[in-house]
């Protein structure tokens, strides 16, 4: 099944708000994982509390893995919701439109993989 | 003793590390031996929370293991908690096991687990290397590569001496690689006094062992074996085996199943005490079991129906709960078969709460035809046997929850919360 940019964007915002029940003292953020083994950008919605466990919910997998395609579906999350968006392993890669790096985290870095 | 006329092959035992939290771990783009993971199924009927898998560190750090509760689960910011996906570790289970196939035949790959395998590379081995040792590496970087998985793998002359290998030398070894042989189980396996951390044995036979004197695979291995089968019967000989490394399995020769059954459970998310309630859930459950045996073209001549008490009613009764089996006349009917599972359970229960239902199905005949009965209507019978067909043809296709009993609607019912879940635990989002 090849999705649409409004069909991903419309199912993780979905899924967001039904995850998404602000409570004092939580943070919530968006989580974006470029995922190299399945070649899918994943999507997690992260609840934290402060001296508590985190939740890690997850919403979606893209399996179109172009960069372009991300950059819309992001284009269309932020339109609809102030989360901050955390992107994970993408190893300073720049957005195919914007043409602006994506800084992000790096959990992950598999030294097999390169070589 | 004169091992020249056992098998000797090579036989590599893979185990994923911590499979179930590695995926979790690898899918939110950390390093699945640095991640602080649980995988924690929240359904109801776990109470308030199993953990199914958690990662190394998460292990190390916390000392959380596998089935730990929630509340065993310390609150600290470090720990992820993941909810489980079941389909999605089904399917890089399928990927992982192709990637072996690369390595052996496939009649030669045998997963053993969800998350492990049996790979007997006898004959392919030197296509990959010079030894085994090198081989195992290779497979090993090859699942990082692709998967980002870590592997443990276990090398032996024959399956069981890599189970061996692998639970008791690769998954302690920083290389996570462990080799067994007929030579070394003296000296690798023989010092193991902990008798229950050995495949095959478990606490029961670990205190009958230790009743008879045997403290440590050494004992083990110099007991007297016609002794030994003496007092425990066929497993005293197997277990005797078991600590001078020697398995005659044939893993290409199918274990023929003597009797074949199908049967269902479950685990209730509350007490029942409502004999309608407990009525649905069984019916629910005849119809399920049913369903899949009707998919096989069985039909059973004997049904078995367990009951679990609750713990309040367990320690009141005395007994954890029932267990009664019943021959009939072989049918397929759902109808049928109900009514007697109904039957079967107003005889024996008397009132107590209950907490987990068995259904299962044995006597299986393939179903060749149908047997009319000349007391009834010829017409309504057929009737009957068409209409549940064309239940289970619009469940194939548009799935279990297409079709349901209005009663499962009822206060109690289970069916549509467990049409999602896989191996009781949640299969993960639909659209995946």
């Amino acid at each position: 099944m090849t999705e649409s940019v409004k069909q991903a964007s419309e199912l993780i915002l979905k899924r967001l708000s039904a995850g998404f029940a602000p409570k004092l003292n939580h943070r919530y953020q968006l989580m974006v994982v470029d995922n190299v083994y399945d070649q899918t950008y994943n999507f997690f919605l992260d609840i934290q509390h402060k001296r508590n466990r985190r939740r890690s919910i997850p919403l979606h997998s893209i399996t179109k893995y172009e960069l372009q395609f991300l950059e819309q579906v992001i284009k269309q999350i932020k339109a609809n919701t102030k989360l901050t968006i955390v992107y994970i392993n993408f190893h300073e890669q720049r957005w195919p439109l914007s043409q602006r790096i994506i800084y992000g985290r790096t959990y992950d870095d598999n030294k097999q993989r390169r070589s | 003793m004169d091992y020249t006329n056992e098998p000797h092959g090579v036989f590599f035992m893979i185990d994923n590390k911590s499979f179930y939290a590695s995926v979790e771990s690898l899918s939110r783009g950390i390093n699945p031996l640095t991640s602080v993971l649980v995988v924690m199924s929240e359904a109801p009927n776990t109470g308030s929370g199993l953990v199914l898998a958690a990662s190394p560190q998460a292990k190390k750090l916390f000392g959380i293991s596998n089935v730990s509760r929630q509340y065993e689960v310390p609150n600290d910011e470090r720990i992820i908690v993941a909810p489980p996906r079941m389909n999605l570790y089904i399917q890089r289970n399928v990927a992982v096991n192709k990637m072996y196939r690369t390595f052996v035949a496939d009649k030669d790959c045998y997963p053993y687990s969800i998350d492990e395998s049996i790979l007997d590379a006898t004959k392919s081995w030197q296509l990959f290397g010079d030894s085994p040792l090198e081989v195992a590496r290779i497979i090993q970087k090859k699942i990082r590569r692709d998967f980002g998985l870590y592997t443990s793998v276990g090398i032996g002359e024959n399956p069981l001496q890599a189970k061996l290998a692998l639970d008791l030398i690769a998954k302690k070894s920083r290389e996570l690689i462990g080799t067994l042989s007929y030579e070394t189980m003296s000296e690798k396996i023989w010092p193991i006094t902990k008798l229950k951390k050995v495949w095959s044995i478990g606490s029961r036979t670990q205190a009958h062992l230790n009743r008879l004197g045997i403290n440590s695979m050494d004992d083990l291995a110099h007991y007297n074996p016609y002794q030994l089968k003496q007092e425990m019967g066929v497993i005293g000989t197997q277990l005797f085996a078991l600590a001078w490394g020697i398995d005659h399995s044939q893993l290409h020769q199918l274990v023929k199943v003597q009797d074949k059954s199908w049967s269902n459970s479950q685990v209730l998310t509350r007490d029942y005490k409502n004999q309608n309630e407990i009525e649905l859930v069984i019916r629910e459950i005849g119809i399920q079991v049913t369903s899949r045996m009707r998919h096989h073209r069985q039909k059973a001549g004997c049904i078995s129906l367990s009951v679990g008490f609750s713990y309040a009613a367990s320690t009141e009764d005395g007994r954890g709960g029932f267990s009664h089996s019943m021959r009939i006349d072989p049918t397929d009917s759902t109808h049928k078969l109900i009514d007697y599972l109904l039957e079967l359970f107003r005889q024996f229960w008397d009132g107590q709460s209950i907490r987990n239902i068995m259904v299962g199905f044995s006597r299986l005949a393939p179903n060749t035809g149908m047997q009319l009965n000349l007391f009834q209507d010829p017409k309504r019978q057929i009737k009957n046997d068409s209409f549940e067909r064309v239940l289970d043809q619009i469940r194939d296709r548009f799935g279990i929850t297409a079709l349901i009993p209005a009663s499962s609607l009822l206060k109690g019912g289970t069916m549509i919360e467990r049409a999602s879940l896989v191996g009781g635990h949640n299969g993960g989002n639909s659209y995946d």
